[in-house]
């Protein structure tokens, strides 16, 4: 599990991560999100021991990246900025890094079939496409076998299938009971696979959530007469929001309940639906990234 | 430490680094070689100790693109960006650096004794050439 505590980090005078607190779960898909320059990666190069923070902690399982005996194992990590020489084959830098970490040499070829590579593994990786590369980051994170995945926007300049395997690999790890962290400025690309979001803007937390809560218990109405609707929620001191649109948004789970109250009050449904979890996240999404800037 | 000095000698094994820069070298200190051997004025004076200190003092020319070697051993990690893939394995920088310097050493060592050799035989057969011999002393 990933433990961020209070993180600061500044870089001069300027905070990219502020007073930061939020954690991943083992055996969950935790996507972190927020705009470019929200200061996502500047958060994961603290956890992972690139950079030290100003303030504050970063903990896997409790200790900092620099403490543990073996990272390799503990952690598998794709940074946006990680690259590869490219002169060396895929092959050679899965043996460079399980030579370094002492790993165990029987897992690299189980990882280049994972990641697909097995056929292009003796090609220098200057000959990859930007997915082949990506794959091959994938399958170096993956390499130590680590109770904790952490990937910087893994899907960036991936193709719609190659974002497709990245989610299904994602799944998989989570339901593997590994910790799985994923930061992308683009909800789509993870909004299916994660069962947590953490969202942060300038460098501070705007929000930590289940999926599963966020519109849980949620009913979408739209009726011919707003005011008598509304008179009757009141009366049955029912929770609600207006929305635009005079769409009433009821906090009661089931439709046919509110069905049944709108045909208490006399009025005539006109919509009516449950709000899914999709539509809330990019809903709270598009407020903490979008406009207001 | 093994497992980083292992890793980084398999890391210069698996590019091209070396393979262009220890022929490289061992040309450049072999046309300095010959350079010094074929501007000498006769026999008399290639077989001056003055001249063949003057020889043994250039196989070491091409020493200048190990030089290079050693820098793009470390900056190469930068300009590639696998230093933070090298960061992760290993936190701690200083061991890094450490198994740098000791491959570093030892390549540019090796290198620079194959070149050696390979000079003063260089040297030999131009001598032959030119029916001259090394003096004794």
């Amino acid at each position: 599990m990933i433990d961020i505590r209070s993180l600061t980090k500044s870089y001069g005078f300027v905070d990219v991560v502020k007073d930061l607190c939020f954690t991943a779960p083992a055996g969950a898909v935790t996507g972190f999100l927020g705009p470019n320059g929200a200061g996502k990666t500047t958060t994961l190069r603290c956890l992972l021991g690139l950079a030290s923070p100003s303030g504050g902690r970063a903990l896997i399982d409790g200790r900092a990246y620099r403490d543990l005996d073996s990272p390799r194992r503990v952690v598998g990590a794709m940074l946006e900025s990680t690259g590869f020489h490219p002169a060396r084959t895929g092959r050679d830098h899965l043996r460079v890094v399980a030579r370094a970490a002492r790993l165990d040499v029987s897992r690299i070829d189980l990882m280049l079939d994972v990641a697909g590579l097995t056929g292009a593994m003796h090609r220098p990786v200057g000959r990859y496409s930007l997915g082949m590369r990506q794959r091959l980051g994938l399958a170096t994170a993956l390499l130590g076998d680590p109770a904790v995945v952490v990937l910087d926007e893994p899907a960036n300049g991936l193709d719609p299938a190659g974002v497709t395997w990245v989610r299904r690999l994602l799944r998989v790890c989570a339901d593997e009971g590994r910790t799985v962290l994923v930061s992308s400025h683009v909800l789509a690309e993870v909004a299916q696979v994660v069962d947590r979001v953490v969202i942060i803007r300038d460098g501070a937390l705007v929000t930590e959530t289940n999926v599963g809560d966020l519109s849980a218990a949620r009913v979408m109405v739209r009726v011919d007469r707003l005011a008598v609707f509304v008179e009757a929620l009141r009366a049955r001191c029912v929770e609600f929001e207006l929305l635009d649109g005079d769409v009433i948004s009821v906090s009661i789970a089931d439709p046919a309940e509110v069905g049944r109250l709108a045909a208490e009050a006399g009025v005539v449904v006109i919509e009516l639906g449950r709000r899914n979890a999709g539509a809330s996240l990019e809903a709270m999404f598009l407020a903490a990234t979008g406009g207001a800037r | 430490m093994n497992g980083l000095v292992a890793a980084e000698w398999l890391k210069l094994r698996t590019t091209r680094l070396l393979l262009g820069m220890v022929p490289a070298a061992v040309v450049l200190s072999f046309a300095a070689v010959a350079g010094v051997v074929l501007s000498a004025d006769g026999v008399g004076e290639l077989e001056s100790a003055e001249l063949v200190r003057r020889l043994l003092s250039v196989t070491g020319t091409g020493a200048i693109l190990m030089l290079v070697v050693g820098i793009l051993i470390a900056a190469g990690e930068y300009r590639h960006g696998t230093a933070s893939d090298t960061f992760l394995t290993t936190p701690r920088r200083d061991l890094v650096v450490t198994a740098k310097l000791i491959v570093g050493s030892a390549v540019g060592l090796a290198a620079g004794v194959l070149s050696s050799v390979l000079c003063v035989g260089l040297a030999l057969v131009l001598y032959a050439t030119r029916d001259a011999s090394f003096p004794d002393r």
